[in-house]
């Protein structure tokens, strides 16, 4: 009797099992289907393409081999196109760290309207980059536009900003700095919620100053979130468009072109869908690299 | 909590140290409000007026505003199609992904099968690869589908998905980053429930579904209100796969009314304050989904670290 209950109970058992297996692979088809037809095949589509020449609307394709990394290499546009990437990134990577971190500073204590004054620096973020691109366009306006109102207080001769070589990067880049400052600033408050409050307390037992708690404890305590940011920063700015595409349109002659702006272009406007894929496939390893940094960093980290 | 941490100055450095701290947080204030509220203003502005003048004070005046730039929009420059698409592909993708991502959410973290651990593994490479890389491919995908649209078994001959709804919404019905982030979130709930269900002979979607779901709320908005917002905003994918106006989602129908593609050319006089008027009403549904849930919003950064 006694054995009866417990085979049964085994069998039971095996039976939740099979079930459990079975929902298990039913369930998350809806999801990793998708994300093998849509995400992974598309980058194997892309390094296949990246051989050959290829015309998406008569679907013809021939094998050119490597010839489109050689083209790659060799045109001046597209070495045009990394040094603005590289421009940007070196613009906008320390730029909206400084400003995320010093926000953070200055919004990491307790007091009413708090949580208003980090929603107001956090909202950029949140909305459309083409329709702020466009309130930007606005107020970078030659003879109207507030960014020249403002600069004439300081004597500085107003010009067409979006549209000059110098001023134009500078323009594109400073925006994307309003746009994204409100992120880093909140993954720095979180980095900094997570200090305890007692390494501050021994340091001014010590006799420690404002100036070193923030050197001494604070900066390298947030040494992995910086870490973090900075990786994630570089990645975004190789991928720089749609706010190239609203403001300059990657102009003038080419100053503020970028390499998504350029693969669109290729692919879409002049159908080199070919050498546009190769571009995509280089992209694609530099943010490899970096993610891999990225996780090499923090799975050593994890050891301490 | 290290939210206070104060440090006993004499009473003048702590004055100026004070009247820094406030002065560094109201500068931060203006630079990121101001072109909202300038976004704003030169949006009312009367015919020409803005354009022409640029800043007066006049345009803080509300005797002087206008909403004609807002009915011309509407109108003539179609915003009224484009908010109704965006609504249409961001609720799609929003209750799609939510659905998808917290069922194989649910999967990763609670059941045991094998190869799990390799699918996760899976998973998370694929939150990798950004969409800047595979759009090319993927339009191309879309316009030779086999068998739709038009297209033969060999995907010649038709348009595939191109230009359509679900060429839109398709390559987003999932997300990785969600799969993630309910995974971490189911992971921490207690066992004993689901095998309470699970003993009276609740199926694994009924357990997803009756025990797991409904004590997940914080979870599923956070992530509901980021694909909210991410594809209200989307502009690559839209961009690439849309080719009329009926189909263009607002990031992409004002952006081709910037450039002057869309029905909007000959009015020069208002169409500054028009484009700005589409802008506004661009931010605006976001603006009012971040003031109700500002909250959510906050924690899903500092949760996942994800923009």
């Amino acid at each position: 009797m006694a054995v009866g209950t417990a085979s049964r109970f085994q069998e039971f058992r095996a039976e939740l099992r099979r079930s459990e297996v079975k929902w298990a692979y039913t369930l998350i088809l809806p999801a990793v289907l998708p994300l093998l037809i849509f995400t992974v095949l598309p980058v194997l589509g892309a390094i296949g393409l990246s051989f050959t020449q290829f015309d998406a609307f008569s679907a013809t394709m021939r094998w050119i081999g490597t010839d489109n990394y050689g083209e790659a290499f060799r045109n001046d546009l597209f070495r045009t196109t990394i040094r603005n990437t590289l421009q940007f990134t070196v613009g906008f990577v320390p730029l909206s760290m400084a400003v995320g971190f010093s926000a953070a500073m200055l919004l990491n204590r307790r007091f009413r309207g708090i949580s208003f004054l980090r929603g107001a620096y956090y909202l950029p973020v949140l909305t459309s980059t083409i329709a702020m691109g466009i309130a930007w366009m606005w107020l970078f306006q030659p003879q109207v536009g507030l960014v020249s109102l403002a600069l004439k207080l300081f004597g500085v001769t107003p010009k067409d900003w979006l549209n000059s070589p110098f001023t134009a990067m500078p323009a594109v880049i400073g925006v994307a700095v309003w746009k994204a400052f409100g992120g880093t600033m909140l993954i720095y408050l979180a980095g900094l919620q997570g200090i305890p409050e007692t390494y501050y307390d021994a340091a001014k037992v010590d006799g420690c100053g404002r100036f070193q708690l923030l050197r001494y404890i604070t900066w390298p305590l947030l040494r992995p979130v910086t870490f973090y940011l900075f990786i994630i920063g570089m990645i975004d700015s190789l991928q720089v468009f749609d706010l190239v595409m609203i403001m300059t349109e990657g102009g003038p002659a080419f100053r503020t072109t970028t390499i998504v702006h350029q693969i669109y272009l290729n692919a879409f406007k002049f159908n080199q869908m070919g050498y546009a894929s190769a571009m995509a496939v280089v992209l694609f390893v530099a943010i490899a690299v970096l993610t891999f940094f990225n996780w090499k960093f923090f799975s050593s980290s994890l050891e301490y | 909590m290290a939210q206070t941490r104060r440090l006993r100055l004499p009473p003048r450095e702590e004055l100026l140290y004070r009247t820094l701290l406030i002065l560094g947080i109201i500068i931060g204030l203006i630079i990121a409000a101001l072109p909202f509220l300038w976004m704003a203003v030169s949006s009312l502005g009367t015919a020409g007026m803005v354009i022409r003048i640029g800043f007066t004070w006049d345009m803080f005046n509300p005797l002087n505003w206008s909403l004609e730039p807002y009915v011309v929009a509407w109108k003539m420059a179609s915003i009224s199609k484009y908010i109704r698409t965006t609504t249409i592909y961001a609720v799609a993708v929003t209750v799609l992904a939510t659905t998808t991502s917290s069922l194989a959410g649910y999967v990763f973290g609670r059941l045991r099968f094998p190869a799990r651990d390799f699918l996760f593994g899976l998973v998370l490479a694929t939150m990798m690869i950004p969409g800047s890389v595979t759009f090319l491919p993927l339009f191309i995908l879309m316009l030779r589908l086999p068998l739709l649209g038009g297209n033969d078994i060999f995907g010649a001959g038709g348009h595939g998905l191109y230009n359509s709804y679900a060429g839109l919404i398709l390559p987003n019905v999932v997300s990785a980053s969600s799969i993630f982030l309910f995974r971490q979130f189911f992971r921490t709930l207690p066992k004993d429930l689901e095998d309470a269900a699970r003993i009276d002979g609740c199926s694994e979607p009924m357990i997803w579904l009756r025990v797991i779901m409904p004590l997940s709320g914080p979870v599923v908005t956070v992530v509901a209100l980021f694909q909210f917002q991410g594809s209200w905003n989307a502009f690559v994918w839209p961009l690439v796969m849309s080719s009329s106006e009926r189909l263009y989602t607002i990031s992409v129908g004002m952006y081709s009314l910037a450039y002057g593609s869309g029905s909007l050319t000959s009015m020069a006089e208002l169409f500054q304050s028009v484009l700005l008027a589409g802008s506004v009403m661009a931010v605006l549904p976001i603006l009012v989904l971040f003031i109700a849930f500002q909250r959510q919003f906050v924690q899903g950064i500092a949760l996942t670290g994800l923009k």
